[in-house]
């Protein structure tokens, strides 16, 4: 009998022995004494939680261009926004209403192509992050200038940037994401301490990366592990068992090693992930013909299956790219969001299908917002930007953070139209890891720079997710 | 067993009798019982009283072991090509000389690649035609230069400069994915200026990827104008800045071994500013179109800087239109003047030759180009080496490439065995390499006209296809740690960024695909198949070992452990002895040594 025969009692037989061969843990041997070690240290934190919540991040890589997604309309704020944006700027008239306090006196709309999302928003199932960026300290104008601040590394730089929203911490350059930490502290408070907790539909990737914790990747389309492996005939199970030989040996050359411990624990994680979601049912939610809207629908479909899987914490981390918009700007928002918007509003009604709305909360993230000139068609690097979050937990119908002038020489202005962010993605972020459970004294820990922004007595600094919850 | 473990494959035996020399040649293996009372001798020193003649060096055993000269070849042959042909190989076993293949390589005709690209499309268009009437089925853009890709890869013998000209194609990236269009003409145009510069100079290289349209459309330069203040238009900088961070110095200044230099309190010292890319970004301000396609002239345009991408001819290098350009003086680096009031082409020119000369270039093209070929992690002194090179190739010129690629793969980190007992060498392959090396050797060529395939399977499955990453960024970066050994070693391994479980298991479907169905490329719409040539392996799978040594030497480079040659052998011994028992132990043998890490991993 093979080790990753689809046969319940077997796996269930070869994950009781499997001891050292932590699945989503990166060393052989030391991580299973280092988890029970973490266990019980997370576990003075915290209560086990009875209930589910999961964390799904959206990643709009190349820096989003988010001040045509959400937009000023009021007839004094969209005139600043015309004259900045000049031939970038959306008419006024096809910006869709969203109903809101006005803040500072200012009325906001959405770009045309998002009528999910400016019916969720109505619906107070998503608000929007104003001016939220990668900070350490906050900064003035002056401070920039004067180089007398200190400033995120590698600031309009794509590969920094997108490392920084992705690990919460822009004054260094470590690959281990926010939702990497949360994972290696709370991982063993899921019955699965098998699986990884933390599920890719694209990749590897630094925010769900963690010391001890890696994201198990999978495809949207539900197939999982070798093809043909577990196929009863002679011949499949000859295969298979040189398979497994080959898989479960001892290599001591680092990058064998590297390469075999990532096919192994695929091949590992297959099998609960086939029989897990053998019986999940189809959504009644018609999910869009599009790579997005097929990733989300995984993402649900693992949702749907977190009980057989035995998760009541996970992560989920999905790549939409291709918003470097140095060139064309108006056409390629026209054909993406489009796809970004019915994919939010189909991954919600999925969640409504499954009674877990109020458990799954959504957000996305970007490199950085983009200049508020135009280049010609198109516009560059900035900084502060404007992100969503969506769920039944969130307060929704909401635009929280600063919302300041858009004038070019406004005193957050820098050349360009280059924001300095009035909300610090640690905020942004510390608030998320309080929803899911997180102990403040570990969100300080995983979020260093937090500390320069709200005092210790705010869990909530930006206000969007309901503390009952 | 002595016997077998020397050779296993086509050999020939001399019979010395009676003063003349018969030479009969027999296609198995010594100890098959073609003939008797024949003495094999493992030296070529020895000889015989009674013999008329003695044995010639070269055609007895002498104890190196054909299979050892093999082993070389197909491993050297992967660096230099990502694989050569079973008949490569054998070739190039019998002189090792490695130098004179470089050579060799370096004087060969160039494939014209947008000339293969036009060709694949049209043939390709009259095949459909043909099938079902209807040839406007193709995205051409994204699939003919495939084709014309693989095909060249299959069919064309200049590998060196195609597998250089393919390095650069991740450094010097461009995309698929992006707004390129029109045609495949793009890519292929693109890619001939990298064949071209290949073995060329590295700053006509960095001139004509600069002048691109391809390029010029990917990050945008093309149509980029100089500021006006009054509509709040200012020059991208896309184009500036990557050409800064990835194709010529990097982040952070650089020791000439590669190493990044520290200030005093230990942090990198970055090699350039923000204020440096918004003055590079004003050099490349005013490119436009140097050429029409005919739709254009055809739509009565004239060429100007007005002439959007679509009637922009992909051909032809981008021109710089002065009265778009931003003629005011620019800095670059601190000190580096470029005056006011010169004409576009002479910025550019004068922008170019300050980066060509930042000391950093060196290392940081030959640290990429040798993770590219050969290792994830030279050592400092290799990179001193081949940069040294890269800043004077002997004659007094700098950036000379056909000198430093030669310096790569001659040096002796990459050819001593010194490799085998370093823990820190090695790379994993990129799936493009893996399949490569598979397709070149095993895919059945008689009467195949054509080598195609789009792709997109395998990129499904892999994350990778050639000139479609996902971003300017390539398909991995030059310091990605994988999780665990290699990262906690202080190393890196830049293909592992796409190896997870996704596209581990993903990649062993393609392999169980391959040795299943016996096909190396197919497309069905064009109901068109190259086939896996086996035949000689079934023969060879009567003998497990004999067949596994095969595979060894071809497809790990005589690195095959001894766990997974016991591991292989002893499954196919297991093969129940049903009709085509052979076969199965051919599929059997190749998948689980293709999807072993001796076979994934390059040392």
């Amino acid at each position: 009998m093979t080790k990753y025969n689809k046969n319940v009692s077997s796996r269930r037989t070869f994950l009781k022995n499997s001891g050292c061969a932590a699945l989503g843990c990166t060393t052989l041997f030391s991580s299973l004494i280092s988890m029970k070690a973490m266990a019980s240290a997370a576990l003075d934190k915290g209560d086990t939680p009875s209930d589910y919540k999961a964390l799904v991040c959206i990643l709009l890589s190349g820096g989003a261009d988010s001040h045509n997604m959400l937009i000023p309309k009021g007839i004094p704020e969209y005139n600043e926004y015309l004259t900045t944006r000049s031939n970038l700027a959306i008419p006024r008239s096809q910006i869709r209403s969203i109903n809101h306090n006005p803040l500072d006196g200012k009325i906001f709309g959405v770009h045309p192509d998002m009528p999910n999302v400016q019916t969720l928003f109505n619906n107070q199932k998503l608000s929007w992050i104003s001016n939220v960026g990668t900070l350490i300290e906050p900064i003035t104008k002056s401070a920039y200038e004067s180089n007398s601040g200190q400033l995120p590394l590698g600031l309009f730089s794509h590969s920094d940037q997108i490392k920084h929203w992705q690990t919460g911490r822009p004054g260094d350059r470590s690959t281990h994401g926010w939702g990497g930490r949360i994972a290696d502290l709370i991982h063993d408070q899921n019955s699965n301490t098998g699986l990884s907790m933390n599920v890719s539909l694209s990749g590897n990737n630094f925010f769900q990366n963690g010391e001890n914790t890696v994201e198990y990747s999978i495809r949207p389309n539900g197939e999982f592990g070798i093809k043909t492996y577990g196929t009863e005939t002679n011949y499949h199970s000859l295969r298979d068992g040189a398979i497994d030989d080959i898989l479960n040996r001892q290599y001591a050359d680092i990058f064998e090693k590297t390469y075999i411990n990532t096919f192994k624990k695929s091949m590992e994680g297959s099998v609960e992930m086939n029989e897990a979601l053998e019986g999940i049912a189809d959504f009644n939610t018609s999910f869009s013909n599009t790579q997005l809207s097929d990733q989300m629908k995984m993402v649900a479909k693992v949702i749907a299956a977190r009980e057989s899987l035995g998760f009541s914490r996970q992560t989920f981390f999905v790549n939409f790219g291709g918003w470097d918009h140095h060139d064309e700007i108006l056409e390629s928002q026209q054909e993406k969001l489009p796809v970004l918007d019915s994919a939010l509003g189909e991954f919600m009604s999925a969640l409504e299908e499954l009674g877990v709305a109020d458990n799954v909360t959504t957000f996305t993230i970007s490199d950085f917002g983009r200049t508020l000139t135009s280049n010609g068609d198109g516009s560059d690097h900035a900084w502060g930007g404007n992100a969503m979050v969506m769920g039944g937990s969130v307060n929704g119908g909401q635009i929280y953070g600063d919302t300041p002038s858009l004038a070019l020489g406004s005193d957050l202005m820098l050349p360009r139209g280059v924001l300095i962010p009035t909300t610090s993605a640690s905020e942004y972020f510390a608030e998320l890891a309080t929803w899911y459970g997180v102990s403040q004294g570990d969100i300080y820990e995983i979020f260093p720079d937090l500390i320069n922004f709200s005092s210790p007595a705010s869990p909530y600094p930006v206000g969007f997710m309901d503390p009952n919850t | 067993m002595l016997l077998k473990k020397i050779t296993s494959t086509i050999l020939s035996l001399i019979c010395v009798s009676a003063g003349y020399a018969q030479v009969q040649i027999y296609e198995d293996y010594i100890g098959a019982g073609h003939s008797e009372d024949i003495l094999i001798s493992t030296s070529s020193s020895y000889s015989n009283p009674e013999w008329t003649d003695n044995s010639m060096p070269k055609k007895t055993l002498n104890g190196e072991g054909l299979d050892g000269r093999k082993a070389e070849a197909a491993r050297f042959l992967f660096q230099a090509g990502m694989g050569g042909t079973e008949a490569d190989i054998n070739q190039l076993a019998k002189t090792l000389d490695f130098e004179g293949w470089i050579d060799w390589q370096m004087a060969l005709p160039k494939t014209d690649m947008l000339w293969l690209t036009r060709q694949s499309h049209q043939l390709s268009s009259q095949r459909l035609q043909a099938l079902n009437n209807n040839s406007s089925e193709f995205d051409y853009n994204r699939v003919h230069f495939q084709y014309a890709w693989w095909h060249a890869a299959m069919t064309r013998q200049d590998i060196l400069r195609q597998r250089i000209a393919y390095a650069l194609s991740e450094i010097f990236v461009i995309s698929a994915y992006s707004n390129i269009r029109n045609d495949g003409e793009g890519p292929g145009s693109y890619y001939d200026m990298l064949m071209s510069n290949a073995f060329g100079n590295y700053r006509e290289l960095i001139e004509d990827v600069t002048y691109h349209p391809a390029m010029g459309v990917y990050l945008s330069h093309f149509r980029n104008q100089k500021s006006d203040s009054l509509t709040n238009v200012f020059p991208d900088e896309n184009y500036a800045r990557e050409l800064l961070q990835l194709f010529s110095i990097g982040l952070y200044e650089l020791y000439q071994n590669g190493n990044i230099r520290k200030d005093s309190d230990n942090n990198p010292i970055a090699a350039y500013n923000p204020e440096d890319i918004r003055n590079l970004s004003r050099v490349f301000t005013g490119f436009g179109a140097g050429g029409l396609t005919q739709e254009g002239q055809d739509a009565g345009e004239d060429l100007s800087f007005q002439i959007h991408a679509n009637y922009l001819d992909y051909t032809v290098p981008m021109a710089v239109y002065n009265d778009y350009h931003d003629e005011e003086e620019k800095i670059l680096f601190g000190n580096q003047i470029i005056p006011a009031s010169q004409d576009g082409i002479d910025d550019v020119d004068m922008a170019l030759d300050y980066i060509f000369q930042h000391p950093n270039v060196g290392p940081f093209i030959a640290r990429r180009l040798i993770q590219q070929l050969i290792t994830s992690n030279p050592s400092p002194s290799y990179i001193y080496d081949v940069a040294q090179v890269f800043n004077d190739n002997g004659d007094g010129i700098r950036g000379d490439l056909a000198a430093v690629i030669k310096s790569i793969l001659l040096h002796e980190e990459a050819r001593d065995c010194l490799w085998y007992e370093n823990p820190a060498n090695g790379k994993l392959k990129s799936p493009v390499g893996r399949y490569l090396q598979f397709a070149r050797i095993f895919a059945d060529r008689e009467s195949q006209d054509y080598f195609w395939t789009s792709g997109f399977t395998f990129e499904y499955n892999t994350y990778q296809r050639p000139l479609a990453s996902p971003s300017v960024f390539n398909f991995y970066l030059p310091d990605h740690q994988p999780n665990g050994d290699i990262r906690e070693n202080g190393l890196y391994g830049p293909e592992f960024e796409i190896h997870n479980s996704a596209t581990s298991t993903g990649y062993a479907n393609e392999v169980d695909d391959w040795v299943r169905k016996k096909k190396v490329f197919t497309i069905d719409i064009l109901d068109y198949e190259v086939p896996l040539q086996s035949e000689g392996l079934a023969s060879m799978a009567q003998d497990p070992e004999v067949l596994v040594n095969y595979l060894d030497y071809l497809l790990c480079h005589g690195r095959l452990s001894a766990e997974t040659r016991q591991i292989v052998i002893e499954t196919l011994n297991q093969v129940e002895l049903v009709p085509d028992f052979l076969e199965k132990r051919t599929e059997l043998a190749m998948f689980l040594i293709m999807i072993s890490p001796d076979y994934t991993i390059q040392k």
